[in-house]
């Protein structure tokens, strides 16, 4: 698949995407975040810990070196808080629909200016058995990156920077 | 009637701020709201037919109806995670 292709693919699929219709209800067993401050993974194993949980599945996503063969420095996020909070709270409470047994959702990412290797989202599903944590966060993460109002911009080696988006497909004349 | 027009990612750069105060006629729809901005900005046209729209956070249909006080955001597609 040539990068053209690949940047219609995104495009046709945030098009098509399902809204999320779900009511957001915050249950106590959520932690959801949206921050500028540094993500931990420590922090949110912790948060994820529940005494009825057989199985904790954290994700962890970070900014990689490289896209299509093109070396990357960093990577700017931007969000629409409220709305992607919102966002946030609409996938915690589908999750707990969908897998009713998950004890913990806890979902942090972070917005800002982040470095190679920087961690951009931490998701972590506490449930009793690891089949349903496993899906949940699959289902977390997949929904995230489709649905919340989040943009990041590469910033090349070679000095310049484009929206990941469609555009940035149009800027390479591609 | 009075909306605020929040603008993110390709949308903030071409008009260079990140919020908006606009006065518009009654009725007005999100689409027509969209198509303002395009006609104010055409290097944006290209993303017309990518961008989605949003309502006091939730997202809407193009047919929606604006009302004074609304909150509306343009969605280019976004890149979470």
């Amino acid at each position: 698949m040539v990068y053209g292709d690949f940047c219609r693919l995104i495009a046709v699929d945030f098009l098509t995407a399902p809204v999320l219709t779900t009511v957001p209800k915050k249950h106590p067993g959520d932690s959801l975040v949206l921050t500028i401050a540094p993500l931990f993974v420590e922090e949110v194993y912790t948060l994820a810990d529940d005494g009825a949980n057989g199985a904790v599945v954290l994700m962890s996503g970070m900014v990689r070196n490289r896209t299509d063969g093109r070396g990357v420095i960093s990577l700017e996020y931007q969000a629409y808080a409220p709305m992607a909070e919102r966002v946030f709270c609409q996938i915690a409470t589908e999750v707990r629909l969908r897998w009713p047994e998950v004890t913990r959702v806890v979902i942090h990412h972070r917005t800002g200016h982040l470095g190679v290797g920087e961690i951009s989202v931490l998701i972590a599903i506490g449930s009793p058995h690891r089949r349903e944590a496993f899906e949940a966060c699959q289902f977390a993460i997949d929904t995230l990156k489709h649905a919340a109002p989040i943009w990041k911009k590469e910033h090349w080696q070679d000095g310049s920077s484009s929206w990941v988006t469609i555009g940035s497909c149009e800027q390479l004349s591609c | 009637m009075r909306i605020t027009l929040k603008l993110f990612a390709i949308y903030q750069e071409v008009y260079q701020t990140d919020q908006l105060l606009l006065d518009l006629p009654d009725p007005t729809t999100a689409a027509q709201l969209l198509d303002r901005c395009i006609q104010d900005h055409p290097q944006l046209a290209s993303w017309r037919d990518l961008t989605k729209i949003g309502v006091n956070l939730e997202m809407v249909p193009l047919d929606t109806r604006l009302e004074d006080g609304d909150e509306v955001v343009l969605i280019p597609p976004v890149s979470g995670g």
